[in-house]
């Protein structure tokens, strides 16, 4: 459920849904876990989404403090694509009726993949199908109340690397600035931490370092955590300058870069106050900076 | 059926195209060589590279639009709103409603400055990099989400009637906000809603109504799940909205 949204209504908590992870098929092969990352994904593929999902009636129910034989469910079940933190397109929405002697759903969803593009968003919502004929005043009364929501993102194969890395001659770029000297840099706006976090920032590589680039592209390693080093440190540094930088996390939205920083935050310290790690940062910023290798050693990946 | 696939160019190549480019140069690097810049690339798999003679039509298309209202002479408000609404049902037309390859920013960011840079400068200015890049405010790729979200259907009589009713600043609430243009459903209901009540209230009046209904329609659908409801229940709640926003403005039926 949206934990930045305060609903005015009772709502169903998770532990009344049982929510089985999502599966995926590609071309007709194997049913396998979604991941993160659809490989091998183009437009000519033929996909397949399944999932089951079971409500407790009686639980959710009590949860929302409406009577079983007065309550009415559906799960929604929507399929959005595009790149962004939202999708730019829905393209599906598959209802599932959800009853006391019928409370599981199997979900088999068939997107045509011609209409997708960088990313799918599965998202199920269990709403109110009907207003119920009595209800406590704190329960939800309208149509389409929203009880319960999940939302999963998947990343399709293609071009994009899931950090959005470029290519440029920096003397054309930035011509006579000293910039133009620099082998990479991340062109980024600290600040605006709720923006979706691929697009907020961009890493361009100097095509007049060649060697750098070769470096990369070959997976050097060493090459690879460095650069992992320098842009996680920029954008830590800066959130620790945030005076209410434990706020920016709490109340980052999904795929954000403030809940990127956020997960990178756990990641090097975990159960570490916000505060101490301002002090850190302030006052032995080699050190602080020195522990993002931690996190650069344990990402498979930007 | 064969996905076409269109060019595509990267943030920085469209920085480094535009750089070279004068404000007053007319037609495109493309239509001038017929091949496209090196930076262009396209999806590696998935589908068949649009034909040139696509893209040279799609081009003309969009250029004899723009010579219907003023080009190359700086367009004034109404020829703007003409060129923006016609461009909008040309651009769906011709290249679809449902092709992932139209939700990519760096398709429409190669469109606007490979294939019609002329006209991006025409209708905004060379300064307005925005409308080059890819992105919300692209100066095609906002017209073609607005034909596809406002598009009524085939069959209805007044299709594209939303697209040249719609003042831009209402087109705006609706397309630059995710929450609603991802959603055909919301968004004609709320293009229809307003509508509605701009033969009640008159159009000058719309712009502030506007806004708080988009307001008020962002708030509900966090808590409700509008898209999904029924066309009748839907227009009756966005409606209902329009009442609400211009009673608590004091505006009375024109």
């Amino acid at each position: 459920m949206t934990a930045s949204v305060a609903f005015p209504f009772l709502t169903v908590p998770d532990s009344n849904v049982i929510a089985e992870p999502w599966f995926i098929r590609v071309d007709g092969g194997e049913l396998a876990p979604a991941a993160e990352f659809v490989a091998g994904w183009d437009y000519a593929c033929k996909i397949e989404l399944t999932r089951n999902i079971e409500v407790s009636f009686e639980e959710a129910a009590e949860a929302l403090g409406i009577s079983p034989k007065n309550l009415e469910l559906e799960l929604l079940v929507e399929v959005g694509t595009g790149a962004g933190r939202y999708p730019r397109q829905m393209l599906t929405c598959a209802r599932y009726p959800i009853t006391a002697s019928a409370s599981r759903a199997e979900v088999k969803l068939i997107p045509d993949s011609s209409s997708l593009s960088s990313l799918i968003f599965l998202t199920t919502t269990l709403v109110l199908s009907a207003s119920p004929a009595e209800a406590p005043r704190l329960s939800p009364i309208q149509t389409n109340s929203k009880l319960w929501s999940e939302r999963s993102t998947m990343r399709l194969d293609g071009d994009e690397p899931r950090f959005p890395i470029e290519t440029a001659r920096f003397s054309s770029f930035f011509q006579d600035l000293p910039e133009s000297n620099s082998p990479w840099y991340m062109s980024w706006n600290p600040g605006d931490w709720n923006r979706d976090f691929h697009g907020a920032v961009r890493l361009y590589l100097n095509t007049e370092f060649p060697q750098f680039i070769e470096r990369l592209q070959a997976g050097d390693d060493f090459a690879l955590r460095y650069l992992s080093v320098e842009i996680i440190g920029q954008i830590l540094e800066k959130l620790m300058d945030e005076e209410d930088a434990q706020d920016i996390i709490d109340n980052a939205p999904a795929g954000s870069l403030g809940a990127q920083a956020g997960s990178w935050v756990s990641l090097a310290w975990p159960n570490t106050p916000i505060n101490t790690l301002q002090q850190k940062a302030e006052t032995q910023p080699g050190r602080f900076r020195a522990c993002i290798w931690a996190i650069a050693d344990r990402q498979e990946e930007l | 059926m064969i996905v076409k696939l269109f060019p595509r160019l990267r943030r920085a190549a469209v920085d480094q195209l535009l750089d070279k480019l004068e404000p007053t140069a007319r037609g495109s690097a493309f239509a001038l060589a017929y091949s496209l810049p090196d930076a262009v690339y396209y999806a590696p798999t998935g589908g068949a590279k649009v034909p040139h003679s696509q893209l040279t039509g799609l081009r003309t298309a969009i250029l004899e639009i723009a010579k219907k209202n003023g080009y190359p002479r700086s367009p004034d408000r109404a020829q703007a709103s003409e060129f923006d609404a016609e461009a909008s049902i040309q651009l769906v037309e011709l290249t679809g409603a449902n092709n992932g390859e139209f939700l990519r920013d760096d398709v429409w960011a190669c469109i606007a400055t490979v294939l019609l840079p002329d006209i991006v400068t025409w209708r905004f200015s060379l300064g307005a990099r925005e409308r080059y890049h890819g992105g919300i405010r692209n100066a095609f790729q906002r017209l073609w989400l607005r034909g596809v979200v406002l598009d009524r259907g085939e069959g209805h009589q007044e299709r594209w009637g939303l697209l040249q009713s719609l003042t831009e600043d209402a087109l705006v609430q609706i397309t630059e906000r995710p929450s609603i243009a991802s959603s055909k459903e919301l968004s004609l209901a709320l293009a229809e809603g307003w509508v509605q009540a701009s033969c009640k209230y008159g159009v000058r009046k719309m712009e502030e109504l506007m806004r708080k209904v988009t307001l008020q329609v962002r708030l509900h659908n966090e808590i409700r799940h509008l898209a999904s409801m029924s066309t009748e229940d839907l227009e009756g709640f966005i409606n209902q909205l329009f009442e609400d926003a211009a009673y608590r403005s004091g505006l009375a039926p024109a």
